[in-house]
């Protein structure tokens, strides 16, 4: 297993629409296991095959960070069905480190995915996962949750992530 | 050799950049060539016309910028949105200091803003005004009294706005063509006409030739002295364009008095334009001297 790099905000890999799973092989089986290593070492409670460069519809989810084996989701062609409810909460992003708003998100959804071996499976949520996942399925469309603010929240991250872009640039430059 | 290659499946396009990615990334010819686009398909989001704003701000294009800071604040004024109108004309005006005119601009939202007191009376009235016309929809309604709403006579019987309101139910939402002749001179047809968009024209024949004398444009009144004072047309009165006005008949000027608690207020503040009599000394002055 190994550590991916995180693909930071403006890498244009970020806005990539990404191709549904269609072989479910060792190689896929190896990206999960490097996501979720990489997941809990920055730490995250998800992330996106995109935000490792890779453009496959493939997401990890883990809101224990770890601590509990039994809540790492591997979702493969993910596809939430239902939604229901608002809630607003905070939310970050490793690919937009350091820019943290609050985003409207469903109270609770159901997501269809196949799992890693590539077996059907349903999943209802809510909470905390639910926002986690619809997170992480937004960025297999190439959406950021900055993407869903609003009004001065929405200048206010676009000033944030012409920061972080700037400090990109002068990071490659050096 | 060429290699005949039929395609297979298509490689996944990356999806472009978004445009608040292209102004993040200083990308902004392109960022405006995608609002443009944007605008082709639906010219009012003022969304994007204040995206523009800002991405030609960038670009240093500022005549462009102030022009999209206008329509917007215009726009927003015309819905009651006064302070963020006002918020866009100052950040206009610091992208053209010497623009006198969007000084005046500011100091006309901050009239209207100071008339939102009288502004749901005012629009029950051009409701009524409007009976079950087409065009009359809320929207039409605001922007009816987004024009009217700093000329001198609203300002005049502003008040409480009980007057505005009686005022305006008791008049008739009218539109003229082009070129109508809305009345010719010497007729005691007894209306009074405030207007509220596009100019009506005063001409008169003086020397075998048609002059105009005045024109008249948004929040003026003609015909009070026809009304009030029961005379005569002082000359032929044109729609220049596409007018809507306020028409007050005779009928209209009774259910105004009737119950008003300041009838003698009210009809002062309709004799005070003197229009009608300034167009009347001209044309006689003209005349006079012909």
């Amino acid at each position: 297993m190994a550590i991916l790099p995180i693909r930071i905000y403006p890498d244009p890999v970020l806005r990539v629409k990404c191709a549904p799973v269609e072989r479910f092989d060792a190689a896929l089986r190896k990206l999960a296991a490097d996501m979720v290593e990489t997941m809990h070492a920055a730490p995250g409670v998800g992330l996106a095959a995109p935000q490792v460069g890779t453009g496959l519809r493939l997401a990890v989810v883990d809101t224990s960070v770890g601590e509990d084996p039994a809540q790492l989701h591997v979702l493969v062609n993910p596809e939430i069905v239902r939604r229901e409810g608002t809630e607003s909460d905070l939310e970050g992003c490793l690919s937009l480190p350091g820019i943290n708003d609050k985003v409207d998100r469903p109270l609770a959804i159901t997501v269809r995915a196949r799992d890693i071996e590539g077996n059907p499976f349903e999943l209802e949520v809510e909470g905390y996962l639910a926002r986690a996942i619809c997170h992480e399925v937004d960025h297999l469309d190439g959406i950021l949750f900055t993407d869903h603010l609003r009004g001065l929240r929405r200048e206010r991250a676009r000033r944030q992530l012409k920061k972080l872009a700037e400090e990109l640039r002068q990071e490659v430059a050096v | 050799m060429a290699i005949k290659w039929f395609g297979g499946k298509k490689q996944q396009e990356p999806q472009d950049y978004t445009i608040d990615d292209l102004i993040v990334l200083e990308r902004y010819d392109e960022a405006e060539g995608r609002l443009r686009a944007r605008l082709k398909d639906n010219p009012n989001d003022l969304h994007s016309h204040l995206k523009l704003a800002e991405v030609y701000t960038e670009l240093r294009q500022f005549e462009k910028a102030v022009d999209e800071f206008i329509y917007v604040a215009e726009e927003y004024a015309q819905d009651g949105f006064h302070d963020k109108g006002i918020a866009l004309l100052s950040k206009a005006m610091k992208l053209a200091p010497l623009d006198q005119s969007l000084r005046f601009k500011v100091e006309k939202l901050q009239r209207e803003k100071g008339m939102e007191h009288v502004r749901s009376q005012a629009l029950e009235g051009l409701r009524q005004a409007g009976g079950t016309q087409a065009g009359t929809s809320a929207l039409e309604l605001k922007r009816l009294w987004h024009n009217l709403a700093t000329s001198t006579l609203v300002q005049r019987l502003a008040g409480t706005g009980e007057q505005i309101k009686r005022l305006f139910a008791a008049m008739e939402l009218v539109r003229f063509e082009p070129e109508t002749v809305l009345v010719r001179e010497g007729s005691r047809d007894a209306f009074l006409l405030l207007i509220v968009i596009g100019v009506v024209d005063a001409a008169a024949e003086t020397g075998g030739r048609v002059m105009t004398l005045r024109s008249f444009t948004s929040g003026d009144i003609v015909g009070e002295g026809v009304l009030l004072e029961r005379g005569a047309w002082p000359a032929d009165y044109r729609a220049s364009g596409q007018v809507t006005a306020l028409k007050l008949t005779r009928e209209g000027l009774e259910k105004c008095l009737v119950g008003n608690s300041d009838p003698r207020g009210f009809l002062e503040t309709l004799r005070e334009q003197h229009n009608d009599r300034d167009v009347l000394a001209t044309v006689r002055r003209l005349r006079s001297g012909s």
